[in-house]
């Protein structure tokens, strides 16, 4: 079956499953924390990029950002681009029209912006005092 | 067909331009709007013409018309080309195909993707996402971004899913571990 996301009924729903789905997950997010530790960090003991931002959206959901920051500084940092993103083709859906604008990347932005992954993942394996700070 | 304002590669039912936002007439309405201003200017030619006609009649009828009368003739029938000249319509434009050499793809919605999966589902697979992703916005002919777009594609939703199905696997695991409790 193909879903025609022009159809009414498509946008109905997305436009109110969605917030649901979100503020479901928030909600549990408060109370029990992330149920899903990192299993890249579980099989390897190595920090992934991503390692810590369970515990960062738990303490961000609690408005301790400082705390969030010392998990993981680049879930904080990119998370909220990307969950504008991700809004902006949720409005695109429900709405019918593309209205939020958003950067183009060119091909050198986009290589920095995988550089300061790549170094963040080496930096915060590093168990040396002003490097774990980045993955406490 | 693609975006009359953009270029980018649309659905053949698109209303709007995905890229732009351009608004996208069919191709009837387009052709339609051709063949009214075709029709506009023909009839608007003529009626030039007829004036012309007119106004060099009159002044035949003057006597001080030697020179003019010359002229007019000879701008006449240049006028009627001019008539003849728009009745084959100009190509839309919107057949035109991009240009060649520059790489027409749009990285951006798989740079996010990427990332999301890198932090939240997988990291190794999001890493291959946002390597392929690195080589669509690096390549220079269309048919290698278009490929490397496709890699890129195929490695974030296997990296979406395998997030999904663990996250969803901890649930379950979570709700059993909830249940059993009881026992």
């Amino acid at each position: 079956m193909r879903i025609d996301i022009k159809s009414k009924k498509f946008r109905w729903f997305v436009g109110i499953a969605v917030p649901i789905i979100v503020l479901g997950l928030a909600a549990f997010l408060y109370v029990y924390g992330n149920p899903v530790p990192c299993y890249f960090r579980r099989w390897t003991g190595i920090n992934c990029p991503g390692c810590g931002s369970g515990r960062a959206a738990f303490d961000i959901v609690h408005f301790r950002f400082l705390e969030a920051m010392g998990h993981n500084i680049m879930f904080v940092i990119l998370m909220p681009f990307a969950a504008y993103y991700l809004l902006k083709i949720y409005l695109f859906i429900v709405i019918g029209r593309d209205v939020l604008p958003f950067f183009n990347f060119s091909y050198r932005q986009m290589r920095v912006i995988f550089i300061i992954i790549v170094a963040f993942f080496i930096l915060r394996n590093i168990p040396v005092k002003p490097f774990n700070l980045l993955s406490q | 067909m693609y975006c009359t304002k953009c270029g980018a590669p649309l659905n053949e039912d698109a209303k709007f331009c995905t890229e732009c936002g351009a608004a996208m007439e069919t191709e009837e309405k387009v052709e339609e709007a051709v063949e009214e201003k075709v029709e506009e200017a023909v009839e608007e030619k003529a009626e030039e013409v007829a004036e012309e006609v007119a106004q060099a009649e009159v002044k035949e009828e003057t006597e001080e018309v030697a020179k003019s009368e010359e002229a007019q003739a000879q701008e006449s029938p240049v006028q009627e080309q001019q008539v003849d000249a728009p009745q084959t319509p100009p190509q839309p434009t919107y057949t035109q195909t991009p240009p060649q050499g520059s790489v027409n793809v749009n990285t951006t919605p798989f740079l996010v993707w990427s990332i999301i999966n890198l932090v939240l589902c997988c990291f190794p697979i999001g890493i291959v996402g946002l390597v392929f992703t690195l080589n669509a916005g690096k390549a220079t002919d269309q048919a290698a971004a278009d490929e490397a777009l496709k890699k890129a594609k195929t490695f974030n939703l296997i990296g979406t899913i395998t997030g999904a199905v663990i996250f969803l696997v901890y649930i379950l695991i979570i709700a059993g571990s909830v249940l059993s409790m009881g026992y």
